[in-house]
């Protein structure tokens, strides 16, 4: 069945997102650095009236210049990203593996995508579900 | 609240000014840290000393800035006991007022481990700072 996603890029790894857990798309704010966190936080975004985690998912890498905010599981944080698609996309499910910590392909017009399993990604980023 | 802006490691925190019942310029009076820089003798008595470039940055962190550093004597409560250390820093900065609500938590799932040094964030001149939380360092 056709669902509108997200589509952006990890690496070189391109993911896609359900877009209702999505709250927002911004470039890439001033973080501040918060001493002791888990690995993979790259620091703290003050977004209306909130402090929001965000998350680096390739440590180490050039930061990418986009930030994707997800509001799921009662919980806001935010994912470093590069190239978000500007509108969402309309996909199908289609054949193919996924690595984690993504499940399944989808299809659009100009190519695929592996779909973000949410559970998974935040077991990956120990962010409690 | 009242906030205390103060410098570790080039970063600028704050921390409650009314907990802060002295900075201390070593220069003027003397503060004689142990060899273990776990505790240091002011004033002829033995304080707790939180070395917070040490925590923050672990064993490596580098040494503070030509000038040396100073200390706050920190007085506060916590369950009932009285709390009094000294807090190693780079330097003092500014007290500036704070509104209650714009203090913002931090999510504590966050955190490796200690998930209470922090009281939370704050916006000074635009730019986010951490504010410690006094009775837990």
């Amino acid at each position: 069945m056709p669902s509108r996603v997200l589509r952006f890029r990890v690496g070189e790894r391109r993911w896609a997102l359900p877009m209702d857990v999505v709250r927002e798309v911004l470039e890439l704010p001033a973080l501040l650095p918060v001493p002791g966190c888990r690995p993979g936080v790259a620091g703290v975004m003050l977004r209306h009236g909130m402090i929001v985690p965000v998350y680096d998912l390739q440590p180490g890498g050039p930061p990418p210049a986009h930030v994707v905010v997800l509001d799921w599981a009662d919980l806001r944080n935010a994912i470093r990203v590069a190239d978000p698609d500007a509108k969402p996309l309309l996909a199908e499910e289609s054949a193919g593996e996924a690595g984690p910590p993504c499940r399944g392909v989808l299809k659009f017009q100009d190519g695929s995508a592996e779909r973000v399993d949410l559970p998974a990604l935040y077991r990956m980023l120990q962010i409690p579900i | 609240m009242d906030i205390l802006l103060l410098e570790v490691a080039s970063t600028l925190y704050g921390i409650d000014r009314l907990c802060v019942r002295r900075v201390i310029d070593p220069r003027r009076e003397p503060v004689e840290e142990e060899a273990e820089g776990r505790s240091a003798r002011y004033r002829g008595e033995q304080y707790r000393l939180v070395d917070i470039r040490r925590d923050l940055e672990g064993d490596g962190a580098p040494a503070p800035e030509a000038g040396g550093r100073s200390y706050l004597l920190v007085d506060s409560e916590k369950e009932g006991s009285r709390l009094r250390y000294l807090l190693g820093i780079d330097g003092a900065r500014a007290t500036v007022k704070l509104e209650g609500e714009r203090l913002y938590p931090i999510p504590p799932y966050i955190f490796a481990e200690k998930t209470d040094c922090f009281r939370g964030v704050f916006e000074y001149r635009g730019r986010l700072q951490l504010l410690f939380n006094e009775q837990c360092l």
